[in-house]
C-alpha cells in the first residue's frame, strides 16, 4: 500500500509536471514563434499527459478486461511522441542554423561592403 | 551629440513620395542601413539613383527579394539578402550584426512598420520594436521608422510613437 502510495505521488507530481511542461512550451512558442512545428513538442508534452494518465489507470487495474488494449494505445502514444519531437527539434535545428548563416553572412557582407566602398575613394583618390 | 529615433507616419495615398521626401532630408553623410521589407533591393536602388539620393554609403538588409522568389544570380556587396519579413529573429540578427560590424555614426532606417504588421501580430512586433529602438538607443544610432498613417491605431505603431524622440506626419 505504502508503495502504491509513493507511486500516486509521483505519477500525481509528474502528470502536474507535464502540464506545466505543456503550458510552458506553449509560451515559448508564442513568445518568439521561431517555428510552427515548435507546437508539435507542446504537442508532445500534452500527448504525455494523457500518457500518464493511461499508466495509471493500468497501474492500479482500474480496467483489466482492457489492460493489452491500453498497452497497445501506450505504445502508439510513445511512437507518436517521438515523431512529434522530431519534428519539432529538427526544425528548430534548422531555424538555428539558418541563425547563424545570417549571423556569418552579415558579418561577411559588412567587410565586403566597407572593403568596396574603400577601394572606390582610394580609385577617386 | 544625442541619438535621435523618428517615426514618420506617412499617408497610404502618398507613401511612396513621402518615403522619398524623407530619404532625401534623412540620409546624411553618414553610414546607413536600410532595412526594407516592402521593395526589392533592385527597385530601391533604381529608386534612388532617379531621385538623386545617395547611396554610396548605404548598407541594405533586404527582407522582400527572397520572400518573392527573385532570383539573385550575382548578390551585391551593399546588400544582405534576409529569408523574409516573417522572420523577425532572422531580421533582428541581420540587423544586430550589421550594426556591429560597420564602422562610424551610422543611421537606420526601417521600412516599414506597418509591412511587418501584416506579417506578425500586434503584440509580437510590439515586443521587436521595443527590443530594436532601444538596441538603437544603446548603440547611439539615429533610427528613422517608416509605417502607414492609416496604422496609426496599431498597438506596435502606439508603442513606437511612445518611444520616438519625434513623430512627424507625412501628406494626411
Amino acid at each position: 500500500m505504502a508503495v502504491d502510495i509513493t507511486t500516486t505521488i509521483i505519477g500525481i507530481f509528474s502528470i502536474i509536471g507535464s502540464v506545466v511542461a505543456s503550458y510552458l512550451s506553449y509560451i515559448i512558442y508564442k513568445y518568439n514563434r521561431l517555428a510552427k512545428a515548435w507546437l508539435a513538442v507542446t504537442a508532445a508534452f500534452v500527448l504525455i499527459i494523457f500518457r500518464r494518465g493511461l499508466g495509471f489507470v493500468t497501474e492500479f487495474g482500474f480496467l483489466p478486461e482492457a489492460r493489452s488494449t491500453l498497452k497497445f494505445i501506450e505504445g502508439i502514444l510513445l511512437l507518436v511522441i517521438s515523431v512529434l519531437y522530431i519534428w519539432g527539434f529538427w526544425s528548430m535545428k534548422k531555424n538555428f542554423e539558418k541563425f547563424e548563416v545570417v549571423e556569418k553572412r552579415a558579418k561577411e557582407k559588412i567587410e565586403l561592403f566597407i572593403r568596396s566602398k574603400r577601394s572606390k575613394a582610394n580609385y577617386r583618390k | 551629440m544625442m541619438v535621435v529615433i523618428k517615426l514618420y507616419l506617412i499617408a497610404p495615398e502618398k507613401y511612396f513620395e513621402g518615403v522619398m521626401r524623407v530619404l532625401k532630408k534623412e540620409i546624411k553623410n553618414t553610414n546607413t542601413i536600410f532595412v526594407t521589407t516592402n521593395k526589392p533591393y533592385g527597385h530601391l536602388i533604381n529608386t534612388f539613383k532617379k531621385h538623386g539620393i545617395p547611396h554610396n554609403k548605404t548598407f541594405f538588409i533586404d527582407c522582400i527579394s527572397k520572400y518573392v522568389g527573385e532570383k539573385i544570380e550575382q548578390e551585391p556587396e551593399n546588400c544582405l539578402f534576409v529569408e523574409g519579413p516573417q522572420n523577425l529573429t532572422a531580421i533582428g540578427i541581420a540587423i544586430n550584426e550589421s550594426v556591429k560590424h560597420l564602422p562610424g555614426k551610422k543611421t537606420m532606417f526601417l521600412d516599414s512598420l506597418s509591412t511587418l504588421l501584416i506579417y506578425h501580430d500586434s503584440n509580437t512586433l510590439s515586443k521587436f520594436s521595443n527590443f530594436f529602438i532601444n538596441k538603437m538607443r544603446v548603440l547611439d544610432i539615429d533610427t528613422i521608422v517608416l509605417a502607414l498613417e492609416s496604422d496609426i491605431n496599431k498597438e506596435a505603431i502606439k508603442l513606437i510613437q511612445s518611444l520616438a524622440d519625434e513623430v512627424k506626419k507625412y501628406g494626411g
